[in-house]
């Protein structure tokens, strides 16, 4: 199953959204009004220092939806795989 | 229908004259009413001081002195806790003041730190930037600023996460189960939204 990760479009997810951008396994889009939705077929990994995120926001990073199973989420890495 | 903010918020206070040097002195809040009154409708309530100290734009935060009481026991070292929500259940309810610029909030955490009020660092969420401590009760306070108005993409969002948890948490209800991670949130809400595309 697909990773799908929806961001609110929002300024401080924008650093996520611009980070999935980089990668080429991910699909960026917009379908709907408030959010932008990243799209991975693989798994999925982030760090915080990359996203320039404070703790606090970092780890409501997924608040906007995900579809996918979340691996690891410690202070610093997150891995999402694809759902079971 | 509208509500024009906040008039009071009000908490007991087991420690007068320190509650009224913290909130007066240290904080620089002025004391703009008290009433003192026997205590009146349920026959268990003390006589009792009731004081406001003005929070500003017309707001005011309030105590209760029960005269001859005694603080719950939780309450006694709480003022001795570190700035951080350790307890969580407590220290949810708390009172944040809205300040303008993060030059002001530098300033309230450096006028804290002068009088010795143990703050927490700054702390930046989503749309606020706050600084913690603790009143002489051990109280939970707040001062933040605004890193962003709110708009229409926070109420849509807001919606569609409660909408995503309280389902959920029907769902577990009747199955006798219990939700407790918020990654099932997440998954949830997924669902809904992709229902929307």
């Amino acid at each position: 199953m697909t990773i799908r990760v929806f961001v609110p479009a929002v300024p401080e997810f924008a650093a996520l959204v611009q980070a999935a951008s980089r990668k080429p396994s991910c699909k960026v889009s917009a379908p709907l009004p408030e959010y932008q939705v990243i799209e991975s077929s693989e798994p999925l990994e982030f760090w915080r220092k990359e996203l320039g995120l404070k703790p606090a926001v970092w780890y409501g990073l997924f608040t906007g939806g995900l579809t996918g199973r979340i691996e690891i989420f410690d202070r610093e890495r997150v891995r999402i795989v694809p759902a079971d | 229908m509208r509500l024009a903010g906040v008039d009071h918020t009000a908490r007991p206070t087991w420690k007068l004259k320190e509650t009224v040097e913290f909130y007066r002195d240290i904080l620089g809040l002025p004391l703009v009413h008290t009433i003192s009154a026997r205590g009146w409708g349920p026959a268990s309530h003390p006589d009792f001081l009731h004081f406001f100290f003005d929070s500003g734009k017309g707001s005011t935060i309030a105590f209760f002195y029960y005269l001859g009481s005694d603080a719950p026991e939780g309450l006694k070292d709480r003022r001795y806790a570190r700035p951080a929500p350790d307890d969580h259940v407590f220290d949810a309810t708390h009172t944040a003041w809205l300040v303008d610029t993060a030059e002001e909030l530098r300033a309230w955490k450096e006028r804290l730190a002068a009088a010795e009020v143990e703050v927490s660092v700054e702390t930046t969420h989503e749309v606020i930037e706050s600084i913690y401590f603790r009143d002489p009760n051990g109280y939970f306070i707040e001062i933040t600023r605004k890193l962003r108005p709110l708009n229409r993409i926070d109420e849509v969002d807001a919606a569609a996460t409660l909408q995503a948890a309280i389902e959920l948490e029907e769902e577990a209800s009747n199955a006798h189960v219990r939700i407790t991670t918020i990654d099932m949130v997440w998954n949830r809400k997924a669902r809904l939204l992709e229902a929307r595309l």
